[in-house]
């Protein structure tokens, strides 16, 4: 399973350096596009030695020296860390809609009560982190904060 | 008394000779740190720099550009005092979260991620931060003694350094992508090119050609160096950490406290040839202007890797691991200022944000600034030796209440952490697009971290990237085709070789010599 996702990913990266030296020969200039072409050819060339080396258990074990250390976790799953990006996603999302100040309590509180907090310590939690990110950046460091799409939907 | 007059006073005529100036100076300098009130200046900026250091996205210029407009407020002296004082110390600060929580506060602090928290997943978290606040102070001192003694060798070989002699000095910096890798050179040279083609993205000064903006304006200036670094380091981690459930560290870490500090103190002190060396290294590539400090640390880094005798165990939380990249972020402190002081060329964004305020106050720092102004130059450089001091007194008392975070659950952590990283990440220039760049990133930093591919590497070649390339074909067309065939290029590009070739061979020899001694 391991393997075919690391594979995955080298077959991925290599499809990307194809498609950014093609953008790249499109360029006017040949000082724009030298490097980007050298640098996108090495990651080809490095990422097919790489996927001959993850399919040939042979040239693997002698081309690579990774081993696995002691004390290192156990590797979760994709599905395991995309379930918790989703939370990052839909706080990213309520961000841009609700802006800041919103997003950070409603984030704080659905997230620890969908793990099991009690309602009231979430609440006080998100409320807490809210007022905290309020005073440093609005007040001391004078950073006004990303209001939303709503906000500025609201106010027009 | 201001400081033009006051400088201009103190002025020896050149024929009593260089030492005499430089000790009269210096006894004027230490004079003025028995001002309360630059005293206050310089707590006060120690305190702001530090605590910007520990948020992520925030950095010593941050704090610098904040603090600005104090400069036509205060007194001349106080407020270049608070400014300097404020950059100087902010890796400090930021190599403590990237300790426990594995947030490079700031991007110079990355490296020390590396070994800094699984140290603290060991439950040495303690020792770590020893090493790394007594590493950064007395790198940072060592850093400002070395500038103040240095002064007439360095400017002579700065002077004598041109656009293709850069190409070469970026080149040995790439060179470190090898070591970087976590064990597959394969792996570490794909993340270095990697980092190395993100960091081409934007506008081209030279040609004014825009790559691969895909016509967004957001692009047109390249991606943000803070987004990449969080989106690489500190998210991946967060998602790790809630994924997996628990706590950072095992429960009895906190119960430990600052227990192994000391021992981390003393670390620096058993292991004073990487520490030196690592200063040193920081030092000189301060002193280098048009690179950067943040390569410093993943320069010494690698450099610490490839000299040691168990490079096999750097990235499972060794203390060597972070020795060598805090001493060397706050010793090119010392290298930049000297630099930024005798050329007027600032070689970081904090640095040339002091030179703004020095133009501000009608100083203008360049190669008469150590004749006219030397009483001020010496005070400056003496400004980053107490920064460094003050800011390992100040952190020693925050140690033990952020030491809890390492056992706060997940279900409470991940949403602080994330918060925390999506307000940094804007607060920088308060653009909404940053987060979404840094949520691409954590997607690959996550990759990068599953199949282990090395996110030091990358980070360098995005570094350097866009650098080499400026440099590069501003050698070409100064010095033609053969530009490499200049005494100081031949001899750094050799040493590139020699080293680059020397990793793999060493790794072949040791396996080897590594399974003769088994068969037997």
């Amino acid at each position: 399973m391991k393997v075919r996702g690391s594979l995955y990913f080298v077959i991925l990266i290599m499809i990307g350096m194809l498609i950014l030296m093609g953008l790249a020969l499109r360029m006017q200039y040949f000082t724009s596009r030298l490097l980007p072409l050298m640098f996108g050819g090495a990651i080809f060339l490095l990422g097919a030695i790489q996927l001959v080396s993850e399919i040939l258990p042979r040239v693997r074990s002698e081309t690579t020296v990774t081993e696995e250390q002691p004390g290192e976790e156990k590797k979760s799953s994709w599905y395991g860390y995309l379930l918790i990006e989703g939370w990052v996603v839909g706080f990213l999302l309520a961000i841009y809609l609700l802006g800041f100040m919103i997003a950070i309590p409603l984030f704080t509180v659905s997230y620890m009560k969908s793990h099991g907090t009690r309602w009231l310590v979430a609440i006080a939690f998100g409320l807490v982190v809210s007022v905290l990110i309020y005073g440093i950046f609005e007040i001391v460091l004078q950073v006004k904060l990303y209001q939303g799409l709503l906000s500025a939907w609201l106010s027009s | 008394m201001p400081w033009g007059e006051r400088v201009s006073h103190c002025l020896v005529p050149r024929e009593e000779g260089v030492n005499s100036q430089m000790l009269e100076s210096l006894i004027e300098a230490m004079g003025n740190f028995g001002r309360w009130d630059l005293l206050l200046a310089m707590v006060a900026g120690t305190a702001v720099g530090n605590i910007f250091g520990i948020m992520p996205g925030l950095s010593g210029t941050t704090a610098m550009i904040v603090m600005l407009p104090l400069v036509f407020v205060l007194k001349t002296d106080v407020a270049l005092f608070l400014l300097l004082s404020a950059h100087t110390v902010s890796n400090t600060g930021g190599s403590l979260t990237s300790i426990l929580a594995n947030i490079p506060g700031t991007a110079g602090c990355a490296p020390t991620c590396i070994d800094g928290f699984p140290m603290t997943q060991k439950g040495e978290a303690g020792r770590a931060i020893g090493a790394a606040l007594m590493s950064s102070g007395v790198g940072g001192v060592i850093g400002a003694l070395l500038g103040l003694v240095g002064i007439p060798i360095v400017l002579v070989i700065i002077m004598a350094l041109t656009s293709s002699d850069m190409v070469f000095i970026i080149l040995l910096g790439l060179s470190f992508i090898v070591v970087l890798g976590k064990g597959s050179i394969v792996k570490g040279l794909i993340g270095g090119f990697l980092g190395m083609v993100l960091s081409l993205f934007g506008y081209q000064a030279l040609t004014g050609v825009e790559r691969f903006t895909f016509g967004s304006l957001y692009l047109y200036s390249g991606i943000s160096l803070v987004a990449v670094c969080l989106g690489m380091f500190a998210l991946p981690e967060a998602i790790v950490v809630a994924a997996s459930g628990g706590t950072i560290a095992p429960p009895e870490t906190e119960a430990k406290g600052i227990h192994g500090l000391w021992q981390g103190m003393v670390d620096v002190f058993r292991h004073w040839s990487l520490f030196l060396r690592a200063t040193i290294i920081g030092w000189i590539i301060g002193v280098i202007p048009g690179i950067g400090g943040d390569v410093a640390a993943f320069v010494t880094y690698g450099q610490a890797k490839q000299t040691s005798k168990h490079p096999e165990l750097f990235g499972t939380g060794i203390v060597e691991g972070v020795i060598a990249p805090e001493s060397s972020n706050n010793s090119k402190e010392g290298g930049a200022l000297l630099t930024t002081l005798a050329l007027g060329i600032p070689g970081s964004t904090g640095m040339a944000i002091l030179l703004a305020a020095l133009l501000m106050l009608g100083i203008t720092p360049g190669p008469t600034m150590l004749k006219e102004h030397l009483s001020l130059s010496v005070s400056l450089m003496l400004v980053v030796v107490f920064s460094n001091i003050i800011a390992v007194f100040f952190c020693l008392p925050i140690i033990r209440p952020l030491l809890k975070v390492v056992s706060v659950p997940s279900r409470i952590l991940f949403p602080m952490i994330v918060i925390v990283v999506f307000v940094g990440c804007f607060a920088r220039v308060g653009d909404h697009k940053d987060l979404l760049v840094m949520l691409a990133f954590s997607v690959l930093g996550l990759a990068f971290r599953k199949y282990d591919y090395s996110r030091p590497a990358f980070v360098l070649g995005f570094i350097l990237g866009n650098m080499f390339e400026g440099y590069l074909f501003m050698a070409l067309g100064l010095d033609g085709p053969l530009f490499f065939l200049r005494p100081i290029s031949l001899g750094i590009l050799l040493f590139t070789i020699v080293f680059t070739i020397s990793v793999p061979l060493v790794n072949l020899f040791k396996r080897r010599s590594k399974s003769k001694r088994g068969g037997i």
